[in-house]
């Protein structure tokens, strides 16, 4: 295959279109589960605006052990979960589960930290205003975090771009999937290249934009 | 009035000690004056000062708002108390990423006001503050005197009660210091608002308050008058911080 016939070559497109399918699956899933898991830990923390260090030390416990598994592992190990959620374990649905597990528990000690970094004045102020705990969150907490939370979920990202990669290798599919078959295997360097280009590219672009949001949003 | 009556608080420290800021403290305040907590670092009167609007527990003792006992389990009786009390700090505490007027929204969204009168009460509150033009200015684009005016327009936006004052001008220059101090007279002399100050400074205490509270060790030691900027003390703290304050 020619180097050209493989840059516009479906086999690239689907890779291509493969890693941001499991990327996107991962990632929403973890904007959702990981952000909410995040903002109750932040709740329920000794002295915390709700606190409860049962189920702070439980969750915290959980995502500690999720966060210590080596990606490949923890891959391979939730595979009857995988099965039993998308009935296969290969293909980047499949390797979305495990991406979306690894995501949700990164996503959540962000979130966590994000929290805490916000000043306690602020949330005093806003508590001697008479505010519920929910107004406390959504418009105070959130507002002052958001530059820590934007960069927190582009560092995310760019984490599981190559998470999504290491996928792919156990039958997710994907870039990184096409960079070991051709690149590894077959010996064409080419295709090695360009995925790997491609990918700094994405990631580049990625940070970039990470960066000028969480600027953009920041007024400290 | 605004009471605390018996109150005592201790503090569990991280080294399993116990601390006892608040001993059997009671204190009246009458509606319309402005009342001085003075005393030295870790005396107790910002908790004392907290513990008017719960944002301090008591360990024993009751709190009344206008005459009403308020409770820390009732979440939402004290919700509907502290939206009429309002609170500023030596630091401020503005959130930064919300515009002036956005800050100043905040209570009255809290208290459920309807979108379209808060911006008019928003510019009033403003305009009582003498920062009517900074409405879309972030806090970090504002000097410290004029931080603490959006933090006083704030805490008054909602016609509260009772304004809680915590050293409100430890963090600014002198002259802004008085330009502060007078807002916070005017705004007592024009609504009759109750203001609780905490300060270490007898200078504060003369220019402002109606009467004072002298704290120690989270006993009162004695209240006094203050009439026309002058004040007779009769403890030893008294004197001392009359000399040097
Ligand atoms: N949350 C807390 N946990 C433990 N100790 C506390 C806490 N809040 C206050 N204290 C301690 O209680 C004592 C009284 O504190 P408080 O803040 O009421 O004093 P203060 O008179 O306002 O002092 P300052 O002039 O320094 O502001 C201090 O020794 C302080 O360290
Ligand atoms: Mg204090």
């Amino acid at each position: 295959m020619m180097f050209s016939d493989f840059v516009y070559g479906p086999e690239f497109l689907q890779a291509t279109f493969e890693t941001l399918q499991m990327l996107s699956l991962g990632l929403n899933t973890a904007f959702i589960f990981g952000g909410l898991i995040g903002t109750y830990l932040f709740l329920w923390r000794p002295g915390g605006l709700n606190q409860n260090p049962i189920l702070f030390h439980t969750v915290g416990t959980i995502i500690n052990i999720v966060r210590s598994f080596p990606f490949v592992i923890l891959l391979i190990s939730v595979g009857p979960f995988t099965r039993l959620l998308t009935g296969t374990t290969i293909g980047p649905i499949a390797a979305s589960v495990p991406l979306s597990i690894a995501a949700i528990a990164y996503f959540a000690r962000i979130v966590e930290l994000a929290l805490n970094d916000v000043p306690k004045g602020v949330i005093e102020a806003t508590q001697s205003m008479g505010a519920s705990t929910s107004t406390i969150v959504l418009d105070v907490l959130f507002v002052e975090a958001r530059s820590s939370l934007i960069l927190g979920f582009t560092a995310m990202t760019v984490s599981f771009i190559s998470y999504s990669a290491a996928a792919g290798i156990v039958g997710g599919g994907g870039l990184g999937d096409l960079a070991i078959r051709y690149g590894y295997y077959r010996f064409q360097t080419d295709v090695m290249a360009t995925t790997i280009i491609s990918l700094i590219v994405v990631v580049q672009g990625i940070q970039f934009l990470g960066g000028r949001m969480a600027a953009r949003y920041n007024r400290k | 009035m605004f009471e605390l009556k018996s109150v005592s608080k201790t503090f569990q420290l991280p080294n399993k000690d116990s601390l006892q800021v608040l001993q059997n403290l009671s204190l009246t305040v009458n509606k319309g004056e402005i009342f001085g907590l003075i005393g030295l670092s870790g005396a107790g009167k910002s908790t004392a000062l907290r513990t008017f609007n719960l944002l301090e527990k008591p360990d024993s003792g009751h709190v009344y708002f206008q005459n009403k006992e308020i409770h820390g389990g009732q979440i939402d009786q004290l919700r509907l108390v502290r939206q009429k009390i309002g609170m500023i700090f030596q630091h401020f505490n503005l959130i930064s990423n919300k515009t002036v007027e956005e800050n100043v929204a905040l209570p009255l969204k809290i208290a459920g006001w309807k979108p379209a009168l808060i911006q008019a009460r928003v510019l009033e509150c403003l305009k009582l503050v003498h920062l009517e033009n900074k409405n879309h200015s972030y806090p970090n684009q504002l000097s410290g005197g004029q931080k603490q005016r959006v933090a006083i327009a704030r805490a008054i936006a909602n016609h509260p009660d009772l304004l809680l004052a915590d050293e409100p001008t430890s963090a600014l220059d002198p002259i802004t210091k008085i330009e502060i101090l007078d807002c916070l007279t005017e705004i007592n002399k024009k609504f009759g608002l109750t203001i609780i100050i905490a300060t270490h400074e007898m200078n504060i205490v003369r220019r402002l308050c109606d009467r004072v509270a002298i704290l120690d060790q989270g006993q009162i030691q004695e209240i006094l008058p203050v009439a026309r900027g002058e004040i007779h003390p009769q403890t030893k703290l008294g004197k001392m911080l009359l000399e040097i304050t």
